[in-house]
C-alpha cells in the first residue's frame, strides 16, 4: 500500500469563496492580533507597569536551589536584598546609563557598619521596623540563618564567596537582634566580603516564613522556596506565575529604600531572541533582553529605543582543557591565543558592541598595574612559530564546544574556524544543549569550551582571579588548571591587606602575568549590554550580574498617563 | 490472410531499446526537467560556488548585492554558495537512506513475509520482527532520530544511519505485504512441485514479484528523508556546522527573519521547497507504469 506523497494535499479541491472567506478571516485576526500586541498593557488608572521580554521562566525561584540564568538571578534581585549594595553612578562611557560603583557600599537591610582596627571584623547595624511580605519583622536571627541554609543546600554562594567567606557558622556572629558581624582571616579579605555579600548571593531571607515550611526533608525549605518566591525582603513581589507564560511582579511598597517608581513588571517568556526584538519594535513589550548583537546594533540607531554602551563585566571566554591533548601543551595554548580573530569578531559577530580585554581584573581598579600584560592579537605567523618552536605539527585538531542557546557564541565558533587555519589550527564545532554543554563542562570533556558569562564580584581582584581557577576545587577549575606561582602570588596579594592598595596590586599584576604566560583560557571581548529599552524607559544600570534594577527604572512621565 | 512472424513479434514482444523509446515517449518532460536539473546542479554544485560555503567570506548579516547574491548569514558566511552546497549534502543524504531503507526493507519485509506464519522459534522471530517494525513506525520519525544521534553523536555518517532505522519500517511494511500476496500464487506451488529449493523460490519468484511497490515508493521514501534531514538540522541534530544543510540554516535564520533579515532563512527554505517538490513530481513521473 503505498504511503500518501508528500504533495498530494495539492490534489485537494478548494472552493474560491472559502479561499477568500478564509483569507479575510486571516487577515481580520492578524489585524487583532497585532492591536492587541501593540497596545500598551500597561498604564491603567494610572499603574505605572512595564512589560520585560525575557527568554524562559527562571528554572527555580531559589538561589541557592542553583537557579543559574539570567532568570534566576534577576528573580533573586527583584524579590530579594541583602545587607549591602553598591551605589549607582553615571556612566562615564554611555551618558544614558549608570554603572555599579564597584568600590563603594551603601545601606540596604544594613544602615551602617563599621570596621575594626585590625580590618577583620565588620560590624552591620540592622534596619529596624522592616517587615517581610509575610509580615515578620527582619532581625540579626535572618541574617545568620540565611547563611546557614546556603551552606547547607546546594547553593552556589559557598564556592562563589571564597576566599572571604568559608564557615559562616564560626565567621557570622549574631550580636543583638540588630547587629551582626562578620570576621575574616586576615585583614585582605575585608574588601572581598563586602564584594560578595553586596551581591545577589548575599540575599538575606524570611527565616520566620522559611522555617514554617521546613520540613525533615528539606530543613531549609529550600524546595519550598524554589516554588512558592516571595521569601526575601526585596522591592518587588511575585503577584502571579504562568509557567511557561510569564511572571507578574507588584511594587512592594513597604521596601526599606522606598516604593520603586515601576507598580507593575510583567515578565513575557519570549524564547527566541528576534522575536524578543520584533515584540518590543511592535511596542508588545517595553524592554527586551539578551537581544542578538545585531538587533541591539540595529536600535541602536533608532531614537525609539535606547541601547547602551557601558563597559561590562560581560565577557565571551574560550576555555582551553589543560590536561587533555591538545591543550595539555602550553606552547600550543598560546599559539591559541594568536589564532582568534579578536578585531573580526568584535566587528563582526558583536557589531561593534565589544571592547578587546586586557587581563582577568577589572580595568577601574584602583591602582591596577596592567605592566607586562599583553594586549590580545590575532597574529597567524606568530601562531605558527610558537608551535614550529614548539615542535608541535600543523594543522592542531580540536573541537570546540559552544551552546546552542547562546546564537553569538555559533558566530564566534565560526569565526575561529574561519581564521584559526591560517594559525596551524583545524576547528571541528560542536554546538550543544545547554545542559548537554554542562555536563560536558563538569566532566572536563571537551577540548575547547566557549562561554559568555560574568565576574559578578569582579571588582574583587581575589574573586576575579580565583573564580575559575580554585585551588583543590576541581569542579569550578573549568581548564583543570592549577600553578603554584599563581596561587602564591594571589596568596601575597591578599596578605598585603587592603585588595585596592598599591601594594597588593604588584601581586595581582605578578598572578595576572603568570596566568598570561600558561594561558588556559582566552577573553575573547568585552560584550556590551544585550539590553534594549523604548526610549521612554528610563533608568537603566549595569549590574555585573548582569540583570535588571527595577529600583533604578521608570517609564518618562508623559508617557505613563 | 496471414500477418508476418516478425512484426507480431515486435508489436507484442518490443526489444528492450524500443521500450526504452517508447517510454521516452510517453514521459512528461515538464514533470522530470527539474529533478534533473536539480540533480546537475548537485553533481556540479563545487563548480557554482561563488565561495567556500564554509568559511568567513564577507560582512555578517550583509543583505543581497551584487557580491554576496543571497547575502550573507550572521557569521559572515555566503548564503549562495552555502544554499547550492546544501543541495548536493541534502540530496546524498536522502539518495543513501532511500538505497539503504529500500534494501533493508526489501530484505526484511521478504524475510518476515515468508517466515510470519510458520510454527516454531522461526515464526516467532519473524512475528516479532514484524511488531518490532510497527513499533518504530509509531513513534514520531524525528525523535527517534534525535535519541540515536543522541547516543552516537552527531555526524553525516550518524545522520544517515538514523534516518535509514527511522524510515526502513514503511519499506518493511510494504514489501511484507507484497509478500503475503504473492507467496499464495499457485505459480510457487508449481515450482516446488518442480523441484524448486524454498531459498531458491523466494529469490526467482517472490522476490522480483514484491519488491515492485517498495521501489515506487522510493520517491516517497527520498522526500521524507530531505524533510526529516531538515527537521533534524533545525532542531540541532543534524550536520556539524557550519557545514551548508538547508534545516541547519533555517534554524539559524529563523531569529533573523523575525526582525526583517529574511534572507538567511528565505533562500534554503525555498531551495528545500522546490528540491521536495522537483523530486516527488519528478520520481513519480519517472516510476510511473505506462501502457501502449
Amino acid at each position: 500500500m503505498p504511503t500518501r506523497h508528500p504533495l498530494s494535499f495539492l490534489d485537494a479541491q478548494v472552493d474560491r469563496r472559502t479561499v477568500l472567506r478564509g483569507s479575510l478571516l486571516a487577515i481580520a485576526l492578524g489585524t487583532f492580533g497585532t492591536a492587541c500586541a501593540s497596545s500598551k498593557a500597561s498604564d491603567q488608572n494610572g499603574t505605572r507597569t512595564l512589560v520585560e521580554a525575557i527568554a524562559s521562566m527562571p528554572g527555580g525561584l531559589a538561589f541557592d536551589a542553583k537557579p543559574g540564568g539570567y532568570e534566576g538571578f534577576e528573580f533573586t534581585q527583584l524579590t530579594g536584598a541583602g545587607l549591602i549594595r553598591n551605589p549607582y553612578i553615571q556612566d562615564p562611557d554611555d551618558p544614558g546609563a549608570m554603572r555599579q560603583d564597584l568600590y563603594r557600599h551603601e545601606g540596604v537591610l544594613a544602615e551602617s557598619w563599621e570596621v575594626s582596627p585590625d580590618g577583620r571584623t565588620y560590624t552591620f547595624h540592622l534596619r529596624r521596623d522592616v517587615v517581610s511580605p509575610a509580615g515578620n519583622p527582619f532581625t540579626a536571627d535572618d541574617v545568620v540563618w540565611s547563611y546557614e541554609r546556603k551552606w547547607n543546600s546546594t547553593s552556589i554562594a559557598p564556592s562563589i564567596s571564597l576566599p572571604a567567606i568559608t564557615d559562616p557558622a564560626t565567621q557570622l556572629t549574631r550580636i543583638d537582634d540588630y547587629t551582626v558581624s562578620w570576621t575574616v582571616a586576615e585583614a585582605g579579605h575585608g574588601f572581598p566580603l563586602l564584594a560578595v555579600i553586596s551581591k545577589i548571593s548575599g540575599e538575606i531571607y524570611d527565616s520566620t516564613l522559611l522555617k514554617s515550611h521546613a520540613t525533615p526533608d528539606d530543613p531549609y525549605a529550600v524546595q519550598w522556596s524554589n516554588l512558592n518566591g516571595n521569601f526575601g525582603f526585596g522591592p518587588y513581589l511575585m503577584e502571579s506565575y504562568e509557567d511557561g507564560q510569564q511572571i507578574t511582579y507588584v511594587a512592594n511598597e513597604k521596601f526599606v529604600l522606598g516604593k520603586p517608581p515601576v507598580d507593575r513588571i510583567v515578565q513575557r517568556v519570549v524564547p527566541d531572541a528576534g522575536s524578543r526584538a520584533s515584540m518590543l519594535k511592535t511596542g508588545a513589550v517595553d524592554i527586551a533582553v539578551q537581544v542578538l548583537p545585531a538587533d541591539v546594533a540595529s536600535m541602536a540607531a533608532d531614537p525609539q529605543f535606547s541601547t547602551f554602551d557601558t563597559q561590562t563585566n560581560n565577557f565571551t571566554w574560550a576555555y582551553m582543557q589543560t590536561q587533555t591533548p591538545p591543550f595539555d601543551n602550553k606552547a600550543v595554548r598560546q599559539a591559541f591565543a594568536h589564532a582568534i580573530p579578536y578585531g573580526q569578531i568584535i566587528e563582526q559577530v558583536y557589531q561593534g558592541r565589544a571592547k578587546p580585554v586586557v587581563g582577568l581584573l577589572d580595568p577601574n581598579l584602583p591602582n591596577r598595574s596592567t605592566e607586562g600584560l599583553e594586549p590580545q592579537t590575532y597574529d597567524p605567523d606568530r601562531s605558527l612559530q610558537i608551535l614550529r618552536e614548539a615542535g608541535v605539527s600543523t594543522p592542531v585538531k580540536f573541537t570546540i564546544l559552544a551552546s546552542s542557546a547562546v546564537p553569538d557564541l555559533q558566530d564566534v565558533a565560526v569565526q575561529i574556524q574561519s581564521f584559526g587555519k591560517a594559525a596551524g589550527f583545524e576547528t571541528q564545532i560542536e554546538v550543544l544543549p545547554a545542559a548537554t554543554l554542562a555536563d560536558r563542562q563538569g566532566n572536563k570533556a571537551f577540548q575547547v569550551l566557549l562561554l559568555r558569562d560574568m565576574s559578578v564580584s569582579f571588582e574583587s581582584p581575589p574573586y576575579s582571579l580565583l573564580l575559575s581557577y580554585p585551588k583543590n576545587n576541581p569542579g569550578r577549575n573549568i581548564s583543570s588548571w592549577e600553578n603554584p606561582d599563581y596561587y602564591t602570588a594571589v596568596e601575597a596579594g591578599i596578605a598585603a591587606g587592603d585588595s585596592l592598595s598599591p601594594e597588593a596590586a604588584v601581586h595581582w599584576n605578578q598572578a595576572e602575568r603568570v596566568w598570561q604566560e600558561d594561558r588556559p583560557m582566552v577573553q575573547i571581548a568585552n560584550v556590551a549590554p544585550l539590553h534594549v529599552f523604548k526610549s521612554d524607559v528610563t533608568g537603566f544600570a549595569h549590574r555585573t550580574d548582569n540583570v535588571l534594577d527595577f529600583i533604578e527604572i521608570d517609564r518618562s512621565a508623559s508617557s505613563s498617563q | 490472410m496471414t500477418v508476418p512472424a516478425t512484426s507480431l513479434t515486435a508489436e507484442f514482444f518490443p526489444s528492450r531499446t524500443a521500450r526504452v523509446v517508447q517510454y521516452l515517449r510517453h514521459l512528461r518532460w515538464a514533470k522530470v526537467v527539474p529533478l534533473l536539473v536539480l540533480t546537475l546542479v548537485a553533481l556540479t554544485s563545487p563548480l557554482l560556488l561563488r565561495f567556500d560555503p564554509e568559511v568567513v567570506v564577507g560582512p555578517s548579516s550583509q543583505a543581497p548585492d551584487g557580491t554576496y547574491w543571497f547575502g550573507t548569514d550572521s557569521s559572515g558566511l555566503d548564503i549562495f554558495s552555502r544554499t547550492l552546497a546544501a543541495t548536493r549534502l541534502n540530496l546524498t543524504i536522502a539518495l543513501v537512506v532511500t538505497v539503504a531503507a529500500t534494501t533493508i526493507g526489501c530484505i526484511v519485509g521478504l524475510v518476515i513475509g515468508m517466515n510470519e506464519s510458520r510454527r516454531g522459534p522461526v515464526g516467532w522471530v519473524s512475528r516479532g520482527a514484524a511488531r518490532l517494525v510497527d513499533l518504530v513506525e509509531a513513534i514520531p520519525a524525528v525523535l527517534t532520530g534525535l535519541v540515536i544521534i543522541a547516543f552516537f553523536g552527531v555526524s553525516t555518517g550518524t545522520l544517515m544511519i538514523a534516518l535509514s532505522v527511522v524510515l526502513a519500517p514503511i519499506q518493511i511494511r510494504l514489501v511484507r505485504t507484497e509478500v503475503l500476496r504473492v507467496r499464495s500464487e499457485a505459480y510457487l506451488d508449481a515450482a516446488r512441485s518442480g523441484g524448486q529449493s524454498e531459498l531458491g523460490l523466494t529469490l526467482r519468484h517472490v522476490l522480483p514479484n514484491s519488491i515492485s511497490s517498495a521501489v515506487e515508493n522510493c520517491s516517497v521514501i527520498f522526500a521524507v528523508a530531505i524533510i526529516v534531514t531538515a527537521a533534524l538540522g533545525f532542531v540541532g541534530a543534524g550536520v556539524a556546522p557550519p557545514t551548508p544543510e538547508w534545516g541547519a540554516m533555517l534554524a539559524r535564520g529563523a531569529s533573523d527573519a523575525t526582525v526583517g533579515r529574511w534572507w538567511p532563512a528565505a533562500f534554503p527554505a525555498f531551495a528545500l521547497g522546490l528540491t521536495i517538490a522537483a523530486v516527488s513530481v519528478g520520481f513519480n513521473e519517472l516510476l510511473r507504469r505506462r501502457r501502449a
